[in-house]
């Protein structure tokens, strides 16, 4: 198992500037690894810093220190610092990403919201729409829903075509942000089953869940993130344990 | 016609020296830059502007004692303006006033050129009521000028486009926009198309003259004068197929049409009166010899 | 990574209106909230603006009123003359001369040839009394095709293309609704398929369905043309819909950069919070 991702000392604080300046800690010193065919699972309570680690890794958020080393198929870089313009390019075509929530346009159909992805990375209209369906299909969506806005969509649905949109492009590297939260206990065994799968095929996943068992089921490690008040200075540090299991 | 005896108390060709001198100034610049329309200090003269006044001054510059000078208007020598512009000239100048177009070493005219081929010892001067040919598309003169020193036509492009699209054709009769020497688009005054491909790659100097509007323009001998033209939609001169002249029996120059206000009959006369009148000429000697 | 080079590449771009002095740009600018210079008055429409952008992208240029992010457009596109800076444009001499400082002529020839521009107001992009065909022909006379037929040919593509009916290619766009207006300036825009699209508010003024319309119009056709844009917008949820990147402009500067979702998500400047935080 080569290692594919070393994240090193991450570290997040906003700065409030409507606030005065003031400052909120969102992560501090986190290091891990993660190898290629390797699902990382990161536990703990709401409000730790756990989505706060993936968003830094996809530069969503800006890290205010650390690295995070990335192999690359073109070689390693330091996501935490390469161009923008190299960012967009990983995210076109080895990273993927799963939000919380599932923000869309709610004039795109849900066949189109999942294609989109791959339709970026260049690949032919209606291969892209037969493959869109195929996994809609298998993550229990109705055909006759395909043509609505997700937004339409219940809770659970809509956290299918989220895991749907990033997974069809077999990424190199997976961030999974509460994948199967609201979901029901078949359609959480099909998103797990999917997971594997793509495991199987060397993608790293790194999955936030604060769903102990569902971390247990695919995760071969697990990042227990906890917090540690000093509340003298009314700061939350946050420390990560990694705790291997099975 | 007889050398008529110079109205005293004028300067020759009416115009004082240095109007005359900057007139020509002018006139070696437009010459210089074939197409471009140069400023000038159009003067006052004892006609009203809009009534060939620019086409009078170039003319009054440039004649000279030893000129033989030929004015006409739409074609033809006996018509008010013609007339009056014909006696100003005579008078202030005394030369010899002739309405045979091969005699004519300065020609005036208004809206026509002569069916006559001309020479390179020949001038023909226009008289031009507007010389810009952008104006039906911008009003500003301000940007007009500017869209001709940046050589940018396309929105008088667009203006034919519309044109074909609206009627099937460009409509455009007289002032058909011409492209002098692949640089400046000019309007060769309102002549009919009839008109406008003798203006390329020509013998003689044309100078056009707007008065109320101070521009002079030239087109030097042997410049290239091109029709705006569609590949799909190209340029085309007036057709008088089956049509001939009633009275000389020409078919091949440009004809008025002349309606009869009683019988309602169409009639097609020569435009080039002076030439017809030849024609004709030639012909009753060609009888009387026969 | 494989290093591309740039399709435009800005350096300190400035635009002052006035006399300009020596104080004027330090003087001015976000942190004294600003755009008039105290000394001469003059006013310092945008300043020190650099960036790259590379072809296919989308970048986005976000501020409020007066912050000079129109303006920033409105040289590159030669509406106004830059003050100072320097701009290199791929397709431009393959971006070896700085076209800012090139002839008229050549000016005219990048806005015709190699860029696109739809203006917040159809008047100002589109001639109202010239046919909607009218409007592309424009375009492609401009380019060098004197061909009825062709010319038509390929403003009916380009109308449908932008969801025009082809029935309305000969009509008056001043009978046009707000939002076809915007279309046909789209296609008008699009005309010689330039490499650099400028965008400048172009939904500001339509109503929301009409605005959800043609911002899926721009998206689509980006995709489909792989177009290259800049889009001017005080609109943070058509950044949102649009870009890729984002520059942050207040007083005539750039106060921030990003990738957008971090422009949205984790904007660092007070200023880039600010405007997060007035999102509807």
């Amino acid at each position: 198992m080569a290692e594919i991702l070393r994240v090193l000392g991450l570290t997040k604080i906003f700065k409030l500037h409507l606030l005065g300046g003031k400052e909120v800690i969102g992560c501090k010193d986190i290091s891990f690894t993660l190898g290629t065919g390797e699902v990382l699972g990161i536990q703990g309570p709401s409000g730790v810093g756990k989505s706060t680690v993936l968003k830094c890794i996809y530069r969503s958020y800006v890290a205010s220190a650390g690295q995070a080393f990335y192999r690359s198929i073109n070689g390693v870089v330091d996501l935490l610092q390469v161009p923008e313009r190299d960012i967009l390019e990983l995210r076109r075509q080895e990273i993927g990403y799963v939000s919380q929530f599932l923000r869309v346009v709610p004039r795109v159909s849900a066949l189109q919201v999942v294609a989109e992805s791959i339709l970026l990375q260049g690949r032919e209209e209606s291969s892209a729409l037969r493959e869109a369906g195929r996994l809609l299909m298998y993550l229990g969506i109705p055909k006759e829903l395909w043509d609505a806005s997700p937004a339409t969509y219940s809770g659970g649905q809509q956290q299918r075509v989220n895991v749907a949109r990033a997974i069809i492009t077999c990424p190199r590297l997976l961030l999974l942000d509460e994948p199967t939260a609201s979901l029901d206990e078949q359609a959480k065994q099909r998103v797990h089953e999917l997971i594997l799968e793509l495991k199987q095929k060397g993608t790293a996943v790194l999955m936030v869940s604060h769903d102990r068992a569902s971390l247990e089921q695919v995760a071969d490690r697990i990042l227990f993130l906890d917090c540690v008040g000093d509340n003298q200075t009314g700061e939350v540090t946050r420390r990560a344990f990694e705790v291997a299991h099975h | 016609m007889l050398k008529k005896k110079i109205q005293s108390g004028y300067n020759f060709a009416f115009l004082d020296e240095q109007s005359k001198k900057e007139i020509r100034r002018r006139t070696l610049k437009a010459v210089a830059i074939p197409g471009y329309q140069v400023p000038f200090a159009s003067r006052e003269l004892p006609i009203a502007r809009g009534w060939g006044t620019g086409g009078l001054q170039l003319t009054m510059s440039l004649i000279g004692p030893d000129d033989i000078l030929k004015v006409i208007d739409q074609g033809s020598d006996d018509v008010v303006n013609a007339v009056n512009i014909r006696k100003l000239l005579a008078q202030t100048t005394g030369v010899r006033t002739t309405e045979d177009t091969r005699e004519a070493t300065l020609i005036q005219t208004r809206h026509r050129i002569p069916e006559e081929p001309l020479e390179d010892w020949q001038i023909l001067v226009f008289q031009v009521p507007y010389p810009e040919p952008l104006r039906r598309v911008e009003p500003s003169e301000v940007k007009t000028r500017e869209m001709h020193a940046e050589a940018d036509y396309s929105r008088l492009w667009v203006y034919l486009y519309e044109d074909i699209v609206r009627w099937g054709e460009i409509t455009i009769g007289a002032q058909y926009p011409v492209m002098v020497n692949g640089r400046y688009v000019m309007d060769p005054s309102p002549v009919p198309r009839w008109d406008v491909p003798r203006l390329n790659m020509a013998e003689t100097l044309y100078l056009f003259g707007a008065g109320r509007e101070k521009r002079i323009y030239a087109v030097p001998p042997h410049t290239r004068v091109e029709s705006l033209q569609f590949s799909d939609y190209p340029f085309q001169v007036e057709d008088f197929t089956g049509k001939q002249c009633d009275l000389c029996g020409s078919t091949d120059a440009y004809l008025d049409e002349i309606i009869d206000d009683v019988t309602g009959a169409r009639r097609y006369t020569c435009s080039d009166t002076a030439y017809c009148a030849k024609r004709r000429q030639l012909k009753e000697e060609a009888g009387k010899n026969a | 990574m494989p290093k591309e080079e740039p399709l435009l590449r800005v350096r300190r771009l400035a635009r002052i209106f006035g006399s300009g002095c020596s104080k004027c740009t330090s003087c001015t600018g976000p942190l004294t909230g600003t755009n008039i210079c105290s000394y001469c008055h003059s006013i310092v429409a945008c300043a020190g603006v650099s960036f790259d952008l590379y072809a296919g992208e989308i970048l986005g240029v976000v501020g409020e009123s007066g912050s000079g992010k129109s303006t920033l457009v409105q040289c590159l596109y030669f509406d106004s003359p830059a003050t100072a800076g320097e701009a290199y444009f791929k397709a431009y001499k393959d971006g070896q001369a700085n076209m800012l400082a090139c002839s008229v002529q050549e000016k005219r020839y990048i806005r015709h040839h190699l860029m696109g521009m739809v203006y917040q107001n159809p008047q100002q992009g589109l001639k109202l009394d010239f046919t909607a065909g009218g409007n592309i022909a424009e375009k492609l006379l401009a380019a060098g095709i004197y061909h009825v037929g062709q010319i038509r040919r390929r403003a009916a593509e380009l109308l449908q293309c932008t969801e025009v009916p082809l029935e309305r290619m000969d009509h008056l766009p001043r009978f046009f609704s707000g939002g076809m207006q915007q279309r046909v300036q789209i296609a008008k825009a699009l005309a010689n398929n330039p490499p650099l699209v400028f965008l400048d508010e172009v939904t500001t003024g339509l109503d929301v369905s009409v605005q959800a319309r043609v911002l899926d119009l721009i998206k689509k056709l980006q995709r489909k043309l792989g177009l290259t844009m800049i889009v001017i917008s005080h609109d943070l949820g058509v950044i949102r819909l649009l870009t890729n990147r984002v520059l942050v402009m207040k007083s005539g500067r750039v106060v921030e950069t990003g990738l957008t979702d971090q422009i949205l998500e984790d904007p660092q400047h007070p200023y880039t919070q600010l405007l997060v935080s007035s999102m509807l």
